[in-house]
């Protein structure tokens, strides 16, 4: 589901090893998540390019996510499928993620 | 549930705490020694002397216990063990073989009879009532998970007749029929992957031969997205559209009003821990500006097909409906004139996939459409499901199906002119 990679500075990189983010593994994913933020991790990036299909409740769960970490941490998303892009452009969660390209990116955006 | 039907059967005979005994040997001394021992402990008890009637006698009572010498003349007691395990009585009978010879193998035969425990002759009154309680406890304890999956199956029943129920209200709620005025002819699918449906739509004739119309897929699926697309399709009614989606301001339609009062109803609904949120697309075709205004708020993006066969997806995508308060939601308008088709539909349809994960997908989708001759067909329903399950083959629909195609009829092309 997904592997948990801590960094430097505090950053944790979480992989999502499944290529699908729906209905059926969402809510565990989500789970796993909110552990890690509650063990103290608050600016975290997305591995994502596995996932090549992300639904509605995906979406939700993300966005679950994105609100529980607030305005204290900090989400990246990294390696947006074109597929998985087409839906967040389609519900203009371009606009609410921060979405990076690279990892380094990524790192570079929470370390400002 | 079984072929047993179970589920119509009363409450399993040995829910008592001490069930009911047979004691079956061919010597009547034995039986009335074993039968007064049981009694004392304050079992029901049945003597049995023909080893014949046995099985009748368990059929015909609520016996739930069976204690059987091996060596009776007619039927011994592994061939009686053997015919009740493989007959049909439904509940488990705990059998004791009884034998007053040693021979070696009589222990193993009778458990490979089907019995459940064996006792050698001379019986004692402390061995025995031992043994005669495991045998109890074994029988409370099964009688016990019967009842427990008998109340399950019934709940179970109760729950899909239920949900079968909501399904049939659910549908009630959305339009019987499509819908032909003057101008326009609609049309509509609806496909629900379970008994219940997170996809909702509706159609209005408004003023000046105006039509309104929404869609809207809750996110999730199940019981869950049902209640909040029945919520919807309760609340966006006729009056509320033609109220919420008029700007008196400006006196002319901005679906993007509605939009927005639903964004700021239904975000109260959702909390951090429990994100619930549809996507929409609601608008209203204009006959006279032979226009249509729209709001997309994360539906897929409708597609427009004039009358030369023209086709395009159009639509910039919006924020769905609950997910922040602070969404803005706009207008977006589209050429609409006679003979042109306009396609609304929720992505139970393109994502429809196959045994290889392929979703069925716009291009296909678009092709269909393109397909479909100029006069709206009665069967439209199965054209479209049959395409899709044609390319889903054996793989369940995961997701509803929701679909509505609007028509400017073509002989109202000098509307304007004869006005």
């Amino acid at each position: 589901m997904i592997t948990a990679e801590p960094h430097e500075d505090g950053i944790l990189i979480l992989t999502i090893t499944d290529n699908r983010l729906d209905a059926a593994n969402t809510p565990q994913f989500r789970d796993l998540v909110i552990e890690q933020i509650k063990s103290g991790y608050s600016r975290i990036i997305f591995d994502m390019h596995f996932v090549q299909f992300v639904d509605s409740s995906g979406l939700g769960g993300l966005v679950s996510i994105l609100k529980r970490i607030g305005p204290v941490g900090d989400l990246v998303l990294v390696g947006l499928a074109p597929n998985v892009l087409k839906t967040f452009s389609l519900t203009r969660m371009d606009r609410v993620f921060s979405i990076s390209t690279d990892m380094d990116t990524a790192m570079k955006q929470l370390k400002d | 549930m079984t072929s047993q039907g179970r589920e119509n059967a009363e409450p399993l005979p040995f829910t008592v705490e001490y069930p009911h005994v047979i004691v079956a040997d061919d010597d009547p001394l034995q039986v009335e020694y074993l039968a007064a021992l049981l009694q004392g402990m304050g079992f029901r008890c049945t003597k049995c002397t023909n080893s014949d009637a046995v099985l009748e006698l368990i059929r015909n009572t609520d016996a739930a216990l069976l204690i059987c010498d091996i060596e009776m003349p007619g039927l011994n007691g592994l061939e009686i063990t053997r015919l009740i395990r493989s007959s049909s009585i439904e509940r488990y009978i705990y059998i004791i073989i009884v034998t007053a010879r040693n021979i070696e193998g009589d222990y193993e035969a009778g458990l490979e009879a089907g019995a459940d425990d064996f006792m050698l002759k001379p019986i004692t009154p402390t061995l025995f009532s031992i043994r005669v309680n495991v045998a109890r406890r074994i029988l409370n304890y099964l009688s016990e998970l019967v009842q427990k999956t008998n109340s399950l199956i019934k709940a179970n029943q109760n729950l899909q007749q239920d949900l079968l129920a909501a399904g049939k209200a659910q549908q009630a709620i959305l339009p019987k029929k499509g819908l032909s005025s003057r101008f326009y002819s609609v049309a509509h699918i609806f496909e629900p992957s379970h008994y219940v449906s997170g996809d909702t739509y509706n159609f209005f004739l408004l003023e000046n031969d105006c039509i309104g119309f929404y869609a809207a897929d809750v996110a999730g699926h199940g019981v869950k997205a049902a209640l909040l697309a029945a919520t919807v399709s309760h609340f966006v009614d006729q009056a509320l559209f033609n109220s919420m989606s008029f700007d008196f301001t400006r006196m002319e339609y901005s679906p993007a009003r509605l939009a927005e009062e639903l964004n700021r109803r239904f975000c109260t609904y959702s909390s951090t821990e429990n994100i619930t949120y549809f996507t929409m697309i609601c608008g209203v075709l204009d006959p006279t500006k032979q226009k249509i205004v729209y709001c997309q708020a994360g539906h897929p993006r409708p597609l427009h097909i004039t009358k030369n066969g023209k086709s395009a997806w159009i639509g910039e995508g919006g924020f769905p409906i609950g997910l922040f308060e602070q969404s803005e939601y706009v207008n977006q308008t589209c050429e609409f004139s006679p003979g042109d088709r306009f396609v609304v539909y929720s992505d139970g349809i393109t994502e429809a996939m196959n045994a290889g994960l392929d979703s069925y997908g716009e291009p296909r989708f678009l092709k269909l459409m393109l397909r479909l001759p100029d006069n709206e067909p009665e069967d439209l329903n199965s054209i479209l499901i049959n395409d899709i399950r044609d390319w889903t083959g054996t793989q369940e629909l995961h997701d509803d199906i929701s679909m509505i195609i609007f028509q400017y009829k073509e002989q109202n092309h000098d509307y304007r002119r004869t006005a």
